[in-house]
């Protein structure tokens, strides 16, 4: 169904035509070029040399520079994938060359390194003046000049500040040096006070010493400048102010440079793909003329492959073959468009082996309800489903993302649904309405609405469980199909079909208590039951040696039905979060009712209200049925047959970041 | 009319919504915490690991909705308090304790798993989609004493 089927890819050239070859299966996009330097054994293949394109090593790191210089100023600026949206939209791949060749990147990537060295230099000049200025700000009272502070040839000046409990002590200390020392106090604060010390040189190292005991802190002199500290203050803001300019014009500089170099952008993607072709050589095998690139590719894309290569060279050589056992295979899945968005879901447990089947088309209409009645809100399922609509439209995306925003496309629709049939419209928004648009409100919520979980939840939870009733039973049955199609029928009725019979025979039983006119079949319930019981019993411990060990391993295999149970219970989920969002939804609206009786902006604050806490409830409910229902297949439903763990096609191809590339 | 009813439903809807925002606050703080150890080395990830902290947030909302539903079927937000009896509002007490503890809890632990995947996220992104089922285990008991409080609620007749 739907693992697309892979064919062994070999392609036997003649070495002269290694790189064209190579550019073309790249341009083809649909093999995926298999490592094989691992498994040369047979000596007549020559060992891989390293085949390093320095030149374009070199210059995808000298490009690469330039982007990074960019990325600085991009805020300031258009952003480069607009430009290169608006100059054209495809690139082929003949013109990316010529437009390298043409294009001067080294004289960008020169100005672009003096540019950011001068402008590293600015800013390391300035933080250097911040922190002279916060220095200086502690001196401001000093009124003396610099150049009078430089030591004179018998005298010399010392100034610092040490803290006031020290200073009685440490000037009487001083004193005791010499008599020719004078101390001037500058000035004195709560805690510190500054001081001036003149002596002559003979005392200075005694001074110092003693100084030093008392942690005196000396004032660091500014030595490039002179006059005092005010005047230096000065000159320092000057110096900043002029700073500030100059990386105004280097800033304006360098987005002049990026405006006029948005080719860099176009000549990186190019480079990426030319290292990605270097980088696909490690992979083949060759002797001296001959070289094997050995690959996968989907079957459908075979002839298209052959008539390709067969009518460019001659050459050339490709054998198709069948994937043997052992290899491991990778797997590409393919699904119609209602199921293809589902598969993100599957991508994210893990894609199926090659010869498993994809659970993907068997889990996507469960999802599909699940997610709406986890939401269950019309309003809002219409703004998702918008949404989505017009991200898939607009944004052209590719890939995973695509796949989610189809996925909340149709999750939308399908909360749209729900929500309509509960009559939950943003809440109970409906309730309202004008008096002229009663007719509305009648239609939607009396001719549409089945059922309104707030008034009577009941019903809404007996669907949920009775949805996981089905998907667990869905589960079995697949499991049984598949053990059948692997010709293990008897293992499928042991297993599958024993606990089907027992957990459908408890089922029948709650129906024959619940509902009176089933009450008549009461004992045909209970044989299924003792039918369903003594297969379990029989056939599960089938594994172990001796009748005993087998019996108690039947015996022990019923605990699963604990498991089962709580699984089906585990879809009550479904209920709970469905009621959640719409009884905020009208918690919101009552919110909105009370800001709107106030006088004035009564109603601009009911707006906002409605706005915000609508928006907020979507997008956390919306959160949870994403979440919740894929935990629902991952842990209830893909426990029962599905294993995963295969690894996805990559086929060989042109990567881009900023451009796209004509494809044939 | 303010009855001995009215004031223990009072009780109930404070502790519900007390108790599990209490347990959400714990737990987002604990991802979040995580999320910016990894948000300092890898800060285009902020996506990834807001979307990740969010899952303890839900305990408070559940219990907000069982809180506001009390206040709404009881007529308190309307203004105009239903004459519930000493016994109606001791129903509607217990039937808030389930959301209540079990969302404090729930939400704390569920805050020490979804750092724990906020730091798997960091290291291999392709292991999210597992992590993701790791976390949403723990909610599962959240979502159940939601359930188990709405029934409960329902069954009082009011």
């Amino acid at each position: 169904m739907a693992v697309s089927k892979i064919k062994k890819a070999h392609f036997i050239i003649h070495v002269k035509l290694k790189e064209e070859i190579i550019s073309d299966l790249q341009k083809a996009g649909c093999v995926q070029i298999k490592d094989v330097t691992s498994k040369i054994e047979k000596s007549y293949f020559s060992h891989y040399k390293e085949v390093k394109d320095r030149q374009i090593e070199s210059t995808l790191s000298e490009v690469k520079y330039c982007i990074d210089y960019f990325s600085h100023f991009k805020s300031k600026s258009k952003k480069p994938e607009k430009y290169i949206e608006k100059t054209k939209k495809l690139y082929d791949f003949n013109n990316l060359h010529n437009l390298f060749i043409n294009y001067k990147y080294e004289d960008a990537y020169n100005e672009c390194k003096t540019l950011d060295a001068t402008l590293k230099d600015l800013k390391n000049r300035e933080n250097y003046l911040t922190n002279l200025k916060d220095y200086l700000s502690e001196w401001e009272g000093l009124n003396i000049k610099i150049e009078d502070l430089k030591n004179s040839v018998k005298t010399s000046i010392m100034i610092g500040m040490t803290e006031i409990k020290n200073l009685p002590l440490c000037i009487q200390e001083i004193n005791k040096i010499g008599k020719e020392i004078e101390i001037v106090k500058i000035s004195e604060s709560k805690k510190y006070c500054k001081l001036a010390i003149i002596a002559i040189k003979d005392h200075y190292e005694t001074i110092r010493k003693v100084t030093n005991k008392y942690n005196f802190n000396y004032f660091k002199i500014p030595e490039d400048y002179s006059g005092d500290v005010k005047n230096i203050q000065q000159k320092i803001q000057l110096e900043m102010t002029n700073l500030k300019k100059e990386q105004e014009t280097i800033i304006e500089k360098s987005i002049k440079i990026y405006e006029e170099n948005l080719s860099l952008y176009i000549i990186f993607d190019y480079l990426s793909i030319l290292k990605s072709r270097k980088d696909a050589e490690r992979y083949i095998k060759q002797t001296d003329k001959v070289m094997v690139i050995e690959g996968w590719t989907l079957e459908k894309n075979q002839d298209r492959l052959k008539k390709f290569f067969y009518d460019k060279y001659k050459e050339l050589e490709i054998v198709f073959s069948n994937p043997n056992k052992n290899d491991e295979i990778p797997v590409a899945l393919n699904n119609n468009n209602f199921v293809e968005p589902f598969e993100s879901v599957t991508e994210l447990y893990g894609i199926p082996k090659y010869k498993e089947f994809d659970p993907t088309p068997l889990f996507a209409p469960f999802y599909f309800i699940f997610f709406g009645m986890c939401l269950s809100d019309a309003g809002y399922g219409l703004v998702i489903t918008l949404l989505s609509f017009f991200a898939l439209k607009k944004l052209k995306l590719e890939g995973m993302a695509k796949k989610f925003f189809g996925l909340f496309f149709l999750g939308g629709i399908s909360t749209f649904v729900v929500g309509a049939l509960m009559g939950s419209w943003m809440g109970d928004i409906v309730n309202y309405f004008p008096e002229s648009m009663q007719p509305i409100r009648i239609f939607l919520l009396e001719k549409i609405t089945l059922l309104n979980p707030i008034e009577n939840p009941m019903p809404l939870l007996i669907i949920s469980l009775v949805l996981g009733v089905i998907q667990i039973y869905t589960g079995f049955i697949i499991k049984f199909v598949s053990n059948v199609q692997e010709k293990k029928l008897t293992t499928g009725l042991m297993d599958q079909g024993s606990w089907l019979l027992f957990i459908s025979g408890i089922i029948f039983y709650i129906i024959t208590v619940v509902i009176p006119s089933f009450s008549a079949m009461k004992m045909f319930s209970n044989y299924v039951i003792y039918a369903g019981l003594i297969s379990l019993v029989l056939t599960q411990g089938r594994g172990n040696k001796g009748i005993v060990l087998k019996i108690a391993g039947g015996v022990l295999s019923l605990y699963d039905l604990i498991g089962y149970f709580s699984d089906i219970l585990s879809y009550s989920r479904l209920f709970a979060l469905g009621l959640s969002t719409a009884v905020l939804a009208v918690v919101v609206n009552n919110f909105v009712m009370l800001f709107k009786d106030i006088p004035f902006f009564g109603i601009i604050l009911a707006t906002l209200v409605f706005i915000i806490g609508h928006v907020f409830n979507m997008v956390i409910s919306g959160m949870g049925a994403f979440i919740h229902s894929t935990r629902l297949q991952y842990v209830e439903f893909f426990t029962k047959f599905y294993e995963g763990g295969g690894s996805a096609f990559k086929p060989f191809k042109a990567k881009t970041k900023y451009i796209k590339i004509k494809t044939n | 009319m303010i009855t001995q009813g009215i004031v223990i439903a009072f009780l109930g809807s404070a502790t519900a919504i007390g108790l599990a925002c209490s347990g959400s606050g714990i737990g987002v703080g604990i991802a979040g915490a995580a999320g910016i150890g990894v948000l300092t080395e890898e800060p285009e990830k902020f996506g990834l690991v807001l979307f990740l902290q969010a899952f303890p947030g839900t305990q408070g909302i559940y219990g907000l909705l069982v809180g506001f539903w009390v206040l709404m079927k009881t007529g308190i937000l309307g203004g105009s308090p239903m004459p519930i009896t000493l016994d109606q509002g001791m129903q509607i007490f217990f039937a808030c304790i389930p959301i209540g503890i079990v969302g404090f809890f729930s939400g704390w632990y569920q805050g020490k798993t979804a750092a724990a995947a906020i730091g798997l996220a960091a290291r291999n992104p392709e292991g999210l989609g597992k992590a993701i089922v790791m976390v949403t285990m723990v909610e599962t008991y959240a979502v159940f004493s939601l359930l188990a409080s709405l029934l409960l609620f329902n069954g009082i007749g009011l």
